[in-house]
């Protein structure tokens, strides 16, 4: 059974990016910070991505790029230019958003817009026994409000940015139980690997 | 020189409580193991009292052991009524707050009202002489923290989301780097985690 699982660096405090975040600088002001637990690898792997030389964090980095469909939220694939239509061994990418852009330049990039649910579903149909990651923010709250998250993986990093976009937000005030099942410790990051509880 | 550590029960999302101080299931794990957190109480543990795992205890009691003083704010002093003149931790206790002590409370209790931070802390430190100040995370923790003053960070991170509410590091807004955490300790629906400010 496939699970969709969250990636995301997050600060101490919470924060995804530093402040005022754009496409010109979609990491926001100080945000690249977040990134540099990938910065220690050679160039390479899938997707032309860049593999760190850590062997904890090449393990989620690997299990991230065994993944077999990408669901991004609009913002986050907008300002990447959905990766050139190519996130890591072409495997596609659904985008939920309200309205389809006129022209979409990628084969492999899905808009839908018949909502999370229905976004969640056709990213798992298409990844098969794989598991589907899942990249934005706001993309996650939704999908923790639509009980349709199953895993996160927080690469925590250890600086305070104090200011930015958070990665959660916006959420009801119901509690969403989570149990922690794996601690992965590597130099500049710790990887938490928490699974939702349901119901 | 003591050690100013500033200190919460955390949830993934960085609350240390919810917009109605209400706590939920971030105490769980002071409740759940079988080791009485309050010495003395091995034998014949309180009804109610506090029961953490092995991996818990041997972290975190000799943690509170350590403590010579906390640093709280008025509204934790307020909701607890100052833990009826008994620190869970340490002997002496700084409220940070413009308002004085209350008429008749507690006389025989070292509890002492400053009406700012900085001065709070410097108490605080010549109360504790060699042993930690113990601060508490929020409004107080935060502006500690931004200031400059704080050693360590600490939090027991419960795996929970909260969405909304008191947020561990309170006012603070601008960046701040950390150490990789040099104690990273699972328990039983918590993992301690402690982190030293970089200078």
């Amino acid at each position: 059974m496939s699970s969709v699982i969250l990636y995301m660096a997050m600060s101490l405090d919470g924060f995804i990016t530093g402040p005022d975040d754009s496409k010109e600088n979609p990491a926001g002001v100080g945000g690249m910070r977040l990134m540099e637990w990938l910065s220690d690898g050679e160039p390479g792997g899938g997707g032309g991505g860049y593999r760190p030389s850590d062997g904890n964090s090449q393990i989620v980095f690997d299990e991230a790029m065994a993944t077999g469909a990408v669901i991004t939220g609009r913002r986050t694939g907008e300002f990447a230019d959905y990766w050139g239509g190519d996130h890591h061994d072409g495997v596609p990418i659904f985008v939920p958003t309200h309205t389809a852009p006129a022209d979409n330049r990628y084969e492999r990039v899905h808009f839908v817009t018949e909502g999370i649910v229905a976004c969640v579903e056709q990213a798992k149909a298409a990844a098969g026994d794989r598991d589907v990651m899942l990249h934005g923010a706001y993309t996650a709250q939704e999908c923790l409000k639509a009980g349709v998250l199953d895993v996160l993986e927080i690469q925590l990093m250890p600086v305070l940015l104090g200011e930015g976009r958070r990665l959660f937000e916006g959420l009801p005030p119901e509690h969403i139980e989570l149990d922690l099942v794996r601690t992965l410790q590597a130099p500049g990051v710790l990887h938490l690997r928490y699974e939702v509880r349901r119901g | 020189m003591s050690t100013v550590v500033m200190h919460n029960v955390v949830s993934v999302d960085g609350f240390i409580a919810d917009d109605h101080d209400d706590v939920g299931p971030l105490f769980e794990w002071y409740f759940n193991g079988d080791h009485a957190l309050v010495p003395g109480e091995m034998a014949d543990p309180a009804p109610g009292g506090m029961k953490i795992s092995q991996a818990s205890y041997d972290y975190v009691r000799p943690a509170w052991d350590a403590i010579g003083s906390m640093v709280i704010g008025r509204h934790l002093f307020d909701i607890t009524n100052g833990w009826e003149g008994k620190p869970p931790a340490g002997d002496h206790v700084v409220v940070v707050s413009h308002r004085p002590k209350p008429d008749g409370w507690h006389p025989e209790a070292s509890y002492h009202f400053v009406d700012d931070v900085a001065q709070a802390i410097a108490k605080a430190k010549e109360l504790a002489g060699e042993r930690t100040v113990a601060v508490a995370a929020g409004d107080v923790g935060g502006q500690a923290l931004a200031l400059g003053l704080v050693d360590e960070v600490a939090m027991d991170v419960a795996p929970v989301v909260f969405g909304s509410g008191k947020r561990y590091f309170g006012p603070v807004d601008a960046q701040h780097l950390l150490e990789d955490p040099h104690v990273v300790i699972q328990g039983d629906r918590v993992l301690h985690l402690r982190y030293r400010v970089r200078r």
